[in-house]
């Protein structure tokens, strides 16, 4: 016990001997744990951001594409729909008795770069994100007029928004338009609470908004009465398609045969895909990208664990004489051995603890501004067992490593003896 | 094609093991088939035959085996199969539904309601891989849902999930 408290103590001030090398070489290596910590966390991150978008959902049904094509324009409001499905179908399936609730879709319009979606009241009813967390508002109440929009947290934040301003919808997806509706200026009612989904960069109007801005009602002088707009109107303003819906089931047990149904219907090219199944799809075409993270940054370290072997490897010419000295006071090989590998250690469990602390205090600093520029909340955490894995592998590593200069100062100690010679 | 071939392989290695009932732990292994019930014509994925006259086992046909084995209700039960993951957040699986064979390929029909078990986990477990066949442990309900529509099924609360090993 006592033998190794001496090997430590001798090993501590050899290295505050020499505290700049030994601290280089800690910093290269803290800054390569550091950059695989940090891409473990923020792949762990972003997946569960991503497959926390949308929650108890069972099917979501659109036009006849590909179900990773579905999946992000119907949700993730990436890319295009490639075509929309006719409201009749959509109540084809909505009206079936395993079917518990809908939600309709209804894309293509934009408000200043943020997309406008169509939908029902069924949305703040049945949408579920994040284990199946429901929608909150933070100011205001749902639409109930055709001329009523409820805005995402980032649109509100971005564009200023309170509760009763008026907003232009424009054609088009683009972040502007030089075709605005002007006709039909639509007035929020409600500011939703932050979700850290797409949900938070939607403008949502009722499916007779996105009706009316687009078959000419909007021109007729009726819009232009506050009042006018009431429900009894929105029958006048049945939408004649929609761009997708999302499906609860009575009893999950009947996914697939809704989905069968659905994708066998006659009437029009139908596509119903399971969002989890779907996820997990796209998911494993990003694990390339994350493997290949993962790689490069493993890499990275084996280079500081290797300037780590250098490092000591040099110093061991001009540390001759530590050594001898160590021998004539009575220190056996054995010991000049232990010396160098305990050093290795040392340095290598300072250095990944500290590249540990690095990567989350850079993150923890770095959160509001990940959520402000890419809407993605990076949740904290702390160190978890994967930072624990990091830390014993690398140090173990740099053990192992250190075995071949720990080999040479063996050797040296037994051919010098006390005379150097240099 | 390929996943076709594998999940008619795998459906074959299923209905083997299914034969030999094993007990592990206090969990008793179930084969699929005992999950029809009693007067059920034999499940057999055949893809010698043509699709067609595989089909009416599963669809719409009047066969359609319907209807569940009651006396599995509050079983501690084993039973292989491959996830279709419902409920996903990041690595955590919270509910999926296990079928006897692979659903990716679209000639067959889905399996019928009494071939797919609701697994619902309160903690959320771990899968390394959603696409590899697994075994699952939970204590089975095997209560109908819906009766009205037809759709009784089973919902095994589960347990644990390991990857089969062949």
């Amino acid at each position: 016990m006592s033998r190794l408290r001496l090997l430590f103590s001798l090993a501590t001030r050899s290295l505050a001997n020499r505290r700049l090398t030994a601290l280089l070489t800690v910093l290269s290596i803290a800054v390569s744990v550091a950059l695989v910590v940090g891409v473990d966390r923020v792949r762990t991150e972003a997946k569960r951001s991503f497959t926390n978008t949308i929650s108890g959902a069972d099917l979501i049904v659109g036009a006849r594409s590909g179900p990773l094509n579905l999946l992000l324009y119907s949700v993730f409001r990436i890319g295009d729909p490639t075509n929309n499905v006719s409201y009749d179908a959509y109540l084809d399936v909505a009206a079936r008795d395993d079917v518990a609730w809908t939600i309709p879709i209804s894309l293509g319009d934009s408000h200043r770069g943020f997309r406008v979606m169509g939908t029902t009241d069924a949305y703040f009813e049945h949408y579920r994100y994040a284990d199946r967390r429901p929608l909150e508002f933070l100011a205001g109440e749902r639409f109930v007029n055709v001329n009523h929009a409820v805005v995402g947290a980032d649109v509100a934040r971005a564009l200023g928004y309170s509760v009763g301003d008026d907003i232009i919808v424009s054609h088009g997806i683009g972040a502007t338009s030089f075709q605005d509706h002007l006709e039909l200026p639509f007035q929020v009612t409600g500011i939703l609470a932050r979700t850290g989904t797409p949900v938070d960069r939607t403008v949502h109007v009722t499916l007779a908004g996105i009706e009316a801005i687009h078959n000419g009602w909007a021109r007729t002088p009726a819009a232009r009465e506050p009042l006018a707009a009431t429900i009894a109107e929105q029958a006048a303003l049945r939408p004649q398609s929609i761009t997708a819906y999302i499906v609860g089931m009575e009893s999950r047990i009947g996914i697939f045969t809704l989905q069968r149904w659905v994708n066998e219907y006659d009437e029009e090219p139908l596509m119903a895909i399971v969002p989890g199944v779907t996820l997990s799809q796209l998911w494993g075409l990003v694990g390339i990208a994350e493997t290949a993270l993962f790689a490069v940054s493993g890499f990275v370290v084996l280079g500081g664990l290797i300037g780590l072997l250098t490092t000591l490897l040099t110093s061991l010419n001009e540390r001759r004489r530590e050594m001898a000295v160590l021998r004539s006071i009575g220190a056996g090989r054995g010991l000049v051995f232990a010396l160098l590998i305990v050093e290795a250690g040392i340095l290598a469990f300072i250095a990944a603890l500290a590249g540990s602390a690095l990567i989350h205090g850079i993150l923890g600093f770095a959160r509001p501004f990940i959520l402000e520029e890419f809407g993605f909340y990076l949740a904290g955490g702390g160190p978890g067992l994967f930072d624990a894995t990091v830390i014993v592998v690398v140090t173990l590593a740099a053990v192992i490593l250190a075995a071949l200069p720990a080999w040479r100062a063996y050797r040296y100690s037994l051919a010098d003896g006390l005379t150097v010679r240099t | 094609m390929k996943s076709f071939f594998a999940g008619g392989i795998a459906a074959l290695l299923l209905g083997l093991g299914a034969t030999a009932i094993a007990t592990e732990g206090s969990y008793r292994e179930v084969g699929w088939d005992e999950l029809l019930p009693e007067g059920t014509p034999e499940l057999v994925v055949d893809h010698s035959q043509p699709v067609d006259q595989v089909q009416p086992l599963f669809g719409d046909a009047p066969q359609l085996p319907t209807g569940i084995v009651a006396e599995l209700n509050n079983q501690k039960i084993k039973i292989p199969g491959f996830i279709v993951p419902l409920d996903v957040s990041g690595d955590d699986i919270s509910s999926f539904l296990l079928v006897p064979y692979f659903g990716a390929c679209i000639h067959l029909p889905p399996p019928p309601p009494n071939q797919i078990v609701y697994v619902v986990f309160e903690k959320p477990v771990q899968v390394e891989s959603i696409w590899e066949p697994v075994w699952v442990t939970g204590t089975m309900m095997a209560e109908g849902h819906r009766s009205n529509i037809g759709e009784a099924g089973y919902t095994l609360l589960g347990n644990d999930v390991e990857i089969y090993e062949y």
